[in-house]
């Protein structure tokens, strides 16, 4: 289903988060309509600043069924390692090799080369409970970097 | 915040991994925020959650030195565990920890560092993870979110093996393994490598419990475990020793291509890397050293017509301008570029 929108960039102190997609709430992840049923899904820039430079990553293979929470995949850095849960409901369509054999460059690209996964959204699987206005993509990420800074989450 | 002191004292290398897996449920059905200190009583290995089993450990090694080998869900490398390292592994909800690993880290590596100088030891964060002292590394520690809770892992080395560690990896050559247990005897040291001698485990234990008592607002609060926690840790038991859990069989998963160069991490943005390229005269191993991108050490086999290039090499960072002209001109530009490109990989700072 496609992201109501047009391309303008909301930035915040640095940090970008593009309205030609949507947002997962709480996990930094974007979701971005391909045509049809297919959406892309990659860490958000506040996702990568948050782990810092990645060193590992495992995905679910093509073909694997994947429910909204249930987890994609994981990534490591500075031997820290956390799951990847996926945004929505779907089938694994496509991987980003490049990323797994580099993943460093979701930390270097991460809203375009740095992408992970391709998923078919399941029957009925809509895109409503992500943050796809293009206004509310502004208010919320600018809040959620003021909020992460505030709390020195993230660096100034 | 309050937090549940689990002293287990000595238990088999497979509870002493099970246990923290086990509380991650616990916490994240409810439970208590735990600190357990622990040590095994037995030596085994333990490999990180994404690494390649058969391309980082020698099996062959493991098994006939009689040393289990296990899976954890936390990153890092392979690493060889045994009693003479005591384990604090802290397990909150993550709502305590929602920040960068970066900061994480900080947080919550600075009641160890503290614990370290009551026991004699001035210990400083190296890097993100590592705690060290004067470039020296003195416990390995790793973090990951299991469900709703945030576990950090960490050792308090009393006295290290230096053979064992590097006896467990699977390097390309004896000269590999000489060379990474040379390196690890360099940059990884012990309490009794700084003093000389050994606290003992009470010791040890009653100053992780003071610095995480201080770092948590309020003394913890001695408990046990309970009946639905020991289960889960014996179902963790149970996943720990599966095949499918230690080489991922039946993951449905897509991970990296195989890298042509064989790193070890040895401390913080420490590496040794050995890998082949083709010469014109044939195959060349190679096996560098290379401290923050720095190459400190390099050696070619055979090095017939390459010393220079090896000398000329040292004190440099690969990514600098002229490297690629440097190698080039000794083994002109088409292996040159291979062999540039494989340096880079071999001596980047990061994982």
């Amino acid at each position: 289903m496609p992201i109501p929108g047009s391309d303008p960039v909301t930035q915040a102190r640095r940090l970008s988060a593009p309205t030609d997609r949507a947002y997962e709430r709480d996990t930094n992840l974007w979701v971005q309509s391909r045509g049809g049923d297919l959406v892309r899904i990659g860490l958000d820039e506040l996702g990568q600043e948050m782990n810092g430079d990645l060193a590992f990553m495992q995905l679910a293979a093509p073909g694997t069924a994947v429910s909204r929470g249930q987890e994609l995949g994981s990534v490591e850095a500075g031997k820290y390692v956390g799951p990847i849960l996926s945004p929505v409901a779907g089938t694994v369509r496509a991987v980003n090799q490049a990323v797994l054999d580099r993943p460093r460059l979701a930390n270097e690209d991460p809203l375009e080369g740095g992408w992970l996964v391709e998923l078919e959204l399941a029957d009925g699987e809509l895109l409503d409970h992500l943050v796809t206005d293009p206004t509310e993509i502004e208010a919320w990420f600018e809040a959620r970097v003021r909020e992460f800074r505030l709390k020195g989450v993230l660096a100034e | 915040m309050r937090l549940r002191l689990l002293d287990l004292g000595g238990v088999s290398g497979l509870r002493s991994q099970a246990v923290y897996h086990a509380l991650c449920d616990s916490v994240s059905a409810g439970g208590p925020d735990t600190l357990a200190i622990l040590f095994p009583t037995n030596p085994y290995v333990s490999v990180g959650f994404h690494r390649d089993l058969e391309a980082e450990v020698d099996l062959s090694f493991c098994a006939s030195h009689g040393l289990p080998v296990y899976r954890r869900r936390v990153g890092g490398g392979t690493v060889y565990l045994d009693a003479d390292q005591v384990f604090f592994q802290l397990v909150v909800h993550e709502r305590h920890v929602r920040m960068s690993v970066d900061r994480a880290y900080a947080e919550l590596l600075a009641p160890a560092a503290v614990a370290y100088r009551a026991l004699g030891v001035v210990a400083e964060r190296l890097g993100i993870n590592d705690l060290a002292v004067d470039g020296r590394k003195l416990s390995g520690t790793g973090m990951a979110s299991i469900g709703d809770a945030v576990v950090l892992v960490g050792n308090v080395i009393l006295d290290v093996d230096h053979a064992a560690m590097a006896g467990i990896l699977r390097l390309p050559d004896s000269t590999a393994a000489a060379w990474v247990e040379a390196s690890m005897r360099r940059w990884v040291t012990s309490i009794r490598g700084e003093l000389g001698t050994v606290p003992t485990y009470d010791e040890v234990a009653r100053q992780l419990r003071a610095a995480y008592g201080a770092w948590a607002g309020e003394p913890l609060e001695v408990g046990r475990l309970s009946q639905r926690e020991e289960e889960l840790i014996r179902a963790t038991e149970e996943r720990l020793v599966s095949p499918d859990w230690l080489h991922r069989d039946g993951y449905e998963r897509t991970v990296a291509r195989p890298s042509p160069v064989r790193r070890v991490k040895i401390r913080a943005r420490r590496w040794d890397a050995f890998f082949d390229w083709e010469s014109s005269a044939g195959s060349i191993r190679t096996s560098i050293s290379a401290d923050d991108g720095v190459i400190e050490a390099v050696r070619f086999a055979p090095d017939d017509g390459l010393r220079e290039m090896a000398a000329a090499l040292v004190g440099r960072r690969s990514s600098e301008p002229g490297i690629v002209d440097l190698v080039a001109g000794t083994v002109g530009t088409t292996v040159g570029l291979r062999l540039a490109e494989l340096l880079a990989i071999a001596t980047r700072p990061e994982g």
